[in-house]
């Protein structure tokens, strides 16, 4: 007798946990601009990306992200406001022209600025910098992660063997989220 | 309910070894699955813990990136392990991805894990961390189903074991209660055979050593004793009936010789009272008359002696006396008697001065006793022979005659009271049988003895008496 109402008592704690589960999903999230989410992308990557120790001139060096072209509306900036990796404070710093990439940990590339893509990579050549772009041949150019927008949904493309070349440990769980590509055609980059 | 106490004792051991073995396998088995649950429970939970890391490890890029279809994959990996029932990530307390197998209606939202163990689920939460920070959690559940059935399984077959146990108990205890039940069964056939038959000669046998050894032991001993003391029952049983019908036989005898004297007494007195009598005649009744009240006398006087006999009132007054003078009072007393019968009494007396230290009456009433049987025995006509004198330290008297002896049957209970070789009421002598009783207690009272010799009947019988002389003696 106790065990039926116990159970009856369980169903209907199953009832309110599905009503309750239910009105949580009916709530509306906010939705994330693709700028937002390409930015929060960009943090992440940071996340699970190793640098080698000799990219950063100090221990307490900041992380920068650097970014040529317009892009992200300010919302990059907003996301690492105020984070840290590895105890690192990260910083946007902005190419708007030339080819200095010196001292970025990553190296955004916005579709703007599609014709310095080539040069840009070329100046970042071996060194430790991850280069996320948006152009079409941005891989075949010698890129390393290149953003795809399919149906409204960001994903993303890695090369491996140009993450490899930059000295960059890429997460193997990063690789399964992402669509590995190695293109044909190597990308005219002094060697 | 059958009781314990109301069964056999094979069926108690039986019943004791099956409780024993049973109770036995219960709590060990009872053991068992309680460190089984404990263990398979904590296993459970270990597992499923590791299981948590391993997916909270696997889904923290998908859950950076926010790729959910990426983390239900992962968590899909998760159909491996059919224990894991509900897999669960939260991003905070939203729920990010879920993966439900079996066909628990539970879900993941809201979150559940605030009581970690519920009913038959395990919960184990593990933090998805990137960089050292916490972007979500893993929650996984894990159902006991599995380690229940095994439990069941496990329940069936000491279930199964415990039926043969009792059985294979059942067939030993069935063999071996016999070391115990049949000597104690063996025990009780026979105590309820001897109950049974009144014999007490049946033994008990004789089994091994121990205990029922002991018991075994102890019930003959008790068999024996009761037997003596049945069978000393029964002698003096039949000892006092043979009392009794000598009691009543002399009863009888005695009315009889209490009246006799008194019939020829009234008879003769009738007679002197018609006065039809001459003298010659008046005086042969006063003599018959003074014979008979003297017999009377003498009766009652031995039914005295032996009532005072019996109660320890006869005194014997001992002085130094002269031998002779108490030989020839006794035989002076005798001469009328002997003489009517035409019976001589040879005397031998050696040294009519031999002095005896004893009760000169009492020593005079033995000797008359012994003169008269003597005389009442032998024919007429015939010849009794006193002898006197001193052997060593003691004075001797024997008496014989050549009357009707005596029956060597008899020989043991001719000094007992009461009793007669010849008990019948058609008998030839008178008496009552106290005579030799009264005369073996007189001399024994003098520290003397007295014995009877004869060849058999008509043989004639010799009584010799032995009085004791004091060392003092001058």
């Amino acid at each position: 007798m106790k065990s039926r109402t116990l159970g009856s008592a369980v169903v209907t704690i199953y009832w309110i946990g599905l009503i309750l589960a239910c009105s949580v999903w009916a709530v509306p999230q906010a939705a994330s601009t693709e700028d937002e989410v390409k930015a929060a992308f960009l943090f992440n990557f940071a996340k699970f990306v190793d640098w080698p120790m000799q990219s950063f001139p100090g221990s307490d060096s900041p992380f920068t992200i650097c970014v040529a072209g317009n892009a992200f509306d300010g919302a990059l900036e907003r996301i690492v406001q105020g984070e840290t990796l590895d105890r690192r404070p990260l910083v946007v710093r902005p190419v708007p022209t030339g080819t200095d990439v010196r001292g970025c940990q990553i190296l955004y590339i916005a579709p703007s600025e599609a014709r310095r893509v080539p040069d840009l990579i070329t100046a970042a050549g071996n060194n430790p910098v991850l280069t996320v772009g948006e152009t079409g041949d941005f891989i075949e150019d010698g890129g390393t992660i290149r953003f795809v927008n399919a149906g409204g949904r960001i994903h993303f493309q890695i090369n491996p063997d140009a993450a490899e070349r930059a000295s960059l440990k890429v997460s193997s769980r990063l690789l399964r989220l992402a669509e590995v590509v190695r293109p044909r055609r190597r990308a005219g980059v002094a060697r | 309910m059958i009781s314990l106490r109301t069964l056999s004792i094979p069926k108690k051991i039986v019943v004791i070894a099956m409780i024993i073995s049973a109770s036995a396998l219960l709590v060990a088995s009872g053991a068992v699955l309680g460190y089984d649950y404990i263990v398979a429970r904590e296993n459970l939970r270990s597992n499923t813990m590791t299981l948590a890391r391993i997916v909270a490890d696997n889904t923290s890029a998908a859950v950076a990136f926010n790729d959910k279809a990426a983390a239900v994959d992962t968590l899909n990996a998760l159909h491996a392990e059919p224990s894991i029932v509900l897999g669960c990530i939260y991003m905070g307390d939203a729920l990010f991805a879920q993966h439900v197998s079996g066909r628990d209606v539970q879900m993941c939202s809201p979150r559940l894990s605030s009581d970690p163990s519920d009913g038959d689920l395990v919960w184990t939460a593990a933090p998805i961390e990137v960089k050292g920070k916490q972007i979500g959690t893993v929650e996984l559940g894990a159902t006991l189903g599995p380690t229940y059935g095994r439990l069941r399984f496990e329940i069936a077959i000491i279930a199964v074991i415990l039926l043969m146990s009792a059985l294979f108990a059942l067939a030993l205890s069935a063999r071996l209660h016999k070391f115990v039940s049949e000597p104690i069964l063996r025990l009780a056939r026979t105590a309820d055979e001897v109950s049974r038959h009144q014999d007490y000669s049946i033994r008990a046998a004789k089994q091994g050593e121990g205990e029922l050894a002991t018991l075994a032991n102890s019930f003959n001993d008790m068999l024996a004793q009761i037997q003596l003391r049945t069978a000393a029952l029964a002698k003096a049983n039949q000892e006092l009936q043979n009392a009794n019908k000598m009691k009543d036989e002399f009863l009888a005898t005695l009315s009889h010789e209490l009246r006799t004297p008194l019939t020829s007494i009234f008879g003769w007195v009738n007679l002197m009272r018609q006065g039809r009598l001459d003298e010659e005649k008046t005086a042969k009744a006063v003599d018959v008359i003074d014979r008979n009240v003297r017999a009377q006398i003498q009766l009652v006087d031995d039914l005295l002696n032996v009532s005072q006999i019996i109660t320890g009132k006869l005194k014997i007054h001992t002085c130094w006396t002269n031998a002779g003078t108490i030989v020839r009072a006794a035989l002076d007393s005798i001469q009328p008697a002997a003489a009517a019968k035409n019976i001589e009494i040879a005397v031998n007396l050696p040294d009519s001065e031999e002095r005896v230290f004893a009760d000169p009456e009492r020593i005079q009433q033995v000797l008359w006793n012994l003169l008269t049987n003597a005389v009442k025995f032998s024919e007429k006509g015939g010849r009794v022979c006193l002898e006197a004198g001193r052997v060593g330290t003691a004075f001797r008297i024997s008496v014989s005659d050549s009357g009707e002896g005596i029956d060597p049957e008899f020989m043991p209970f001719l000094f007992e009271r009461f009793t007669q070789a010849d008990a019948s009421k058609t008998r030839k002598h008178g008496g009552l049988g106290l005579g030799l009783a009264i005369v073996r207690h007189i001399v024994e009272s003098h520290g003397g003895t007295v014995t009877a010799q004869s060849k058999g009947k008509g043989q004639g019988a010799t009584f010799t008496i032995h009085l004791p002389i004091p060392a003092n003696t001058a």
